[in-house]
């Protein structure tokens, strides 16, 4: 997200840190393995420098004032969002999602809601053209359930022998259809503001679920004083504070064939872990050999370690000795 | 005869005198102990990724849309 302004960075807390302590450098680190050699002349490059650049860097304590100062503004501005808003942005809450953790599945039922609330609102306006009817089997639907779903979509196929174009009933292959069939028509549609296609629309945001779960049960009142164009809808964490988009989730617009109750905040938190399931369908995949990965290198890490050490016993146990000739 | 010390000499001892030894019969023990291990590390981690997501994984929706049926 662009800002406006300039906003400090760990990098220039770091740079705060560095020129603003006295570095000496240490020789109290060195082993009883060192030669007096070696140790003479550490001594005579440590003389000539004094403030060094270069070497080994043991620097004083972190009391200086600056440092203090970065580190205490840095704390409070990474864990108050109310810090980094723009003027009229604010920045998601995080939420728990039950699919974040490292060994996290998805929930295929919020999935499959999810899809029911996309298919019910979302996308009268939304396209969704990188997923296939075919990608839900497994995920959250059967194969016979993806199958009817698909054939109750009219699709448009290629020339037949005669060269005309006809429709068809939908096949599992075929991607959701599209509500417009080009972003000039969605344009004209809706105010001249183009619904982005939702397929990754999780990875395409900042804070990602968070966001956009935010944006859906957000819309709210414009504060005092704050005027809102003709057509745009008041919502403050989209950029800017306006939004085209109106709001869309109410309680009760869709009936889940599950029996949930569909609240506001349960549509939106099954569309989102639709939508970020869309964006990062190998997640489930990923995490699991993620797990199987880690735990394969750390074993062989221990063998690495043996290993290593087997080889290097000979250099750690031989002795050196340097004689005046 | 050398001492052997470290730790698990007993256990080193016998892997060396089983595996070793020779060549033949070294490679042959990796490529089998390499497919049971793959075996074993799926099994292992598919158990773990079941038992931890228990109840949100499509299986168990099948399970219930079943039920549903019924």
């Amino acid at each position: 997200m662009k800002t406006a302004y300039w906003r400090p960075t760990w990098g220039l807390i770091h740079q705060l840190y560095i020129r603003t302590t006295s570095r000496i450098p240490n020789q109290s680190r060195l082993g009883s393995q060192t030669s007096t050699l070696q140790r003479s002349l550490l001594a005579l490059s440590s003389s000539q420098q004094e403030q060094g650049s270069s070497g080994s860097r043991q620097s004083h304590s972190f009391s200086s004032f600056p440092s203090i100062a970065a580190a205490v503004f840095a704390t409070i501005y990474m864990t108050c969002p109310i810090l980094k808003a723009d003027d009229e942005t604010l920045e998601p809450p995080k939420y728990p999602w039950n699919h974040s953790g490292p060994l996290s599945s998805f929930d295929a039922a919020a999935i499959r809601r999810g899809h029911q609330v996309y298919k019910n609102v979302c996308a009268s306006c939304h396209s969704m053209e990188s997923i296939a009817y075919r990608n839900l089997i497994g995920v959250a639907y059967t194969e016979e359930e993806a199958k009817a779903m698909a054939e109750e979509e009219e699709v448009e196929d290629g020339p037949n022998e005669e060269g005309e174009m006809f429709t068809r009933p939908g096949r599992l292959s075929d991607h959701f259809p599209a509500p417009y069939p080009n972003d000039e028509a969605a344009r004209y549609a809706n105010s001249g503001a183009l619904p982005p296609d939702l397929s990754y629309i999780v990875k395409a945001r900042h804070h990602g679920e968070d966001y956009i779960f935010a944006l859906l049960t957000g819309y709210r009142d414009p504060p005092e004083g704050v005027n809102i164009r003709e057509g745009l809808n008041y919502n403050p964490y989209f950029t800017g504070g306006q939004i085209a988009m109106a709001r869309a989730l109410y309680d009760g617009a869709v009936e889940f064939d599950d029996g949930t109750p569909a609240t506001t905040s349960q549509m939106a938190k099954d569309v989102v872990t639709f939508l970020a399931w869309a964006s990062d369908p190998h997640q489930d995949e990923r995490k699991k050999m993620g797990v199987q990965a880690l735990f394969t290198l750390s074993v062989l890490f221990l063998f690495a370690l043996y290993s290593k050490r087997l080889r290097w016993s000979l250099y750690k146990s031989r002795r050196i000795e340097f004689r005046d000739m | 005869m050398t001492r052997r010390t470290g730790f698990a000499v007993g256990l080193r001892e016998t892997l060396y005198n089983l595996t070793m030894r020779r060549n033949s019969v070294y490679v042959t023990f990796l490529v089998i102990g390499g497919f049971a291990a793959t075996k074993f590390m799926g099994a292992a981690s598919d158990y773990v990724w079941e038992t931890y997501n228990k109840g949100k994984l499509f299986k168990d929706l099948e399970k219930s849309l079943a039920a549903r049926e019924e």
